[in-house]
């Protein structure tokens, strides 16, 4: 069976965490916990008639009280760089990640997600700012682990380039 | 007995200590503390030999730094940071790893660091739900203050229309009671005007109710009804600056001029526009309003032909808050209001100078299409 190394990065209280959870469990809370370090979790997908684990390497989000542990990033073959659609500066932090994350482990697939999609009356993301994305050639998928919306799609879409190299 | 005590003493303090034998395996010093056994099950005697990478994928990346350390280092402590691992009944534990090297031996701490997790979790978790709530207040409080802005323009737009309308009507030949009476409006208008701003510092609960007003799709506003109630309010004020306000003359009066948006704070943008307009294109001259058909979108420009905008300046123009050096306006909100309802309509607005001098601002929206029952927000116009 194929093993993947995947992380989840971004700025904090993005829905990192809740992402892998409703993924891997199926599960969602509202309240929000704050991750210290590193949560590994695994979930076996099957791609046609290829088994795929993934070893998802939740990453603590970077603020002024934890920077992002670049080695944590060794042997990803590849990432997701997570937003909060209510929150633009997220996406600010997300392009900084993007250069940080490229520069250590070099050119691997990654997914932009807009996540926290139900909070449709808090959105702050103007369609030009993710046509700039999508400009760029990223692949951008609106997410939201509450109601699970484009969560299996971005991890598919994930799996899907990461075994077409 | 002295290595005995030791042998448990690790165990206590929910640490396992074990040995790099080669580049593969490790053996366990000591006695094996429960939490570990939960991972290693297999493992039951101090002699075995193990791999840890495949437990804990986590280590894997660890022991790469730790190696370095070891073959580098032979004081000191290389920490791994917290982590947390499911054991296989799912259960979370929080762990963190020590390298260290004594005599020569490649030695690894695992600890069951709860305490210690928790103490840094309680304290991030703090920083962080402070800075959210920081953050969220912030976003209340622009939001009030644009809210403010929109009412100081609908109430302050029509005192000084009517304000003007008096100025005008003061020119024409009254009777010395007629002028009497002209004296007073102004006098109470002008009271008006002080009044709007005490009332504005007053406004608190109400805002928010408006500002969450719902907009219904099935109203969408018409650009040219719009536009020609703006040119009818402001018509008197350009009179009295002896300035000209004009719509476009090739303006099609038939036709589908829907958009996408809400009236008045459409007619709000139009206001907004047409003001600054009119502060800044001199005596004599004319504002022109131009209405264009798209293939999926309404343009309209603003014209003045006053000296244009700073090119420095061009940039901030549409920032909260922002005025042009020496040409300052009401309090540098309005164009900050124009783009951010644009924008949430899936519009978009701008500033251009024009060629033979003066101003030209843009903004286009959507068309609102006479079938459609819903707004439709595909790709956005031209990005500011």
């Amino acid at each position: 069976m194929i093993q993947k190394k995947v992380c989840m990065v971004g700025a904090f209280a993005t829905g990192k965490t809740s992402l892998v959870a409703r993924f891997v469990s199926s599960i969602y809370s509202e309240t929000y916990q704050t991750t210290v370090g590193v949560k590994i979790d695994k979930k076996l997908v099957q791609m046609g008639e290829q088994g795929l684990m993934l070893i998802l390497w939740d990453l603590h989000g970077e603020d002024d009280f934890q920077k992002l542990r670049l080695s944590y990033l060794r042997g990803s073959s590849g990432y997701f760089l997570v937003v909060d659609g209510t929150r633009r500066a997220t996406l600010d932090k997300a392009y900084i990640l993007q250069s940080k994350v490229e520069a250590e482990i070099g050119v691997v697939p990654f997914v932009l997600l807009l996540n926290k999609t139900d909070l449709q009356d808090d959105w702050e993301l103007e369609d030009s700012a993710i046509a700039e994305a999508v400009n760029k050639g990223w692949t951008v998928i609106k997410s939201s682990a509450k109601t699970g919306l484009g969560v299996e799609e971005a991890f598919l879409t994930l799996s899907r380039k990461m075994l077409e190299i | 007995m002295m290595c005995e005590i030791m042998n448990e003493l690790f165990a206590a303090l929910n640490q396992v200590v074990l040995e790099r034998i080669d580049n593969r395996s490790f053996h366990l010093i000591g006695t094996m503390p429960d939490w570990f056994g939960q991972f290693f099950s297999e493992i039951s005697t101090a002699q075995s030999r193990f791999s840890l990478e495949k437990t804990f994928p986590f280590l894997e990346n660890f022991l790469i730094d730790a190696e370095h350390f070891w073959q580098e280092s032979d004081r000191g402590v290389l920490k791994s940071g917290f982590w947390s691992e499911p054991n296989p009944q799912g259960q979370d534990y929080q762990l963190e790893a020590l390298a260290v090297c004594l005599s020569d031996k490649k030695i690894l701490l695992i600890e069951l660091a709860e305490s210690a997790y928790q103490e840094k979790y309680a304290l991030l978790q703090t920083g962080r739900d402070n800075q959210l709530s920081y953050d969220s207040l912030v976003k209340e409080i622009q939001k009030k203050e644009i809210l403010l802005h929109c009412i100081f323009h609908d109430l302050v737009g029509q005192i000084t229309a009517v304000s003007n309308c008096l100025e005008l009507l003061g020119l024409e030949s009254l009777s010395v009671r007629g002028r009497d009476y002209i004296s007073v409006g102004r006098r109470q208008i002008n009271q008006q005007a002080e009044l709007v701003q005490e009332i504005l510092q007053a406004f608190s609960a109400e805002m928010e109710l408006l500002q969450n007003a719902i907009t219904d799709p099935t109203q969408a506003p018409d650009l040219l009804i719009c536009t020609q109630n703006v040119v009818d309010m402001f018509l008197p004020s350009f009179l009295a600056r002896k300035k000209h306000l004009q719509m476009h003359p090739e303006i099609e009066r038939i036709g589908n001029w829907k958009v996408i948006g809400e009236r008045s704070r459409l007619e709000r943008i139009l206001l907004n526009l047409v003001e600054n307009a009119l502060r800044h294109t001199p005596e004599g001259s004319t504002v022109q309003i131009n209405l264009h058909q798209e293939e999926e979108f309404i343009l309209c420009t603003v014209d003045d032909q006053g000296l244009g905008v700073p090119p420095e300046s061009v940039k901030y123009l549409f920032q909260r808050f922002f005025q042009v050096k020496g040409r300052a306006g009401k309090a540098g909100l309005g164009l900050y209001f124009c783009r951010i309802t644009v924008k949430r309509w899936g519009g978009a607005i701008g500033y251009e100078p024009l060629a033979e001098g003066g101003a030209r601002f843009w903004f286009r929206l959507r068309k609102f299409e006479l079938h459609q029952s819903e707004p439709t927000m595909k790709n956005p116009p031209y990005p500011l």
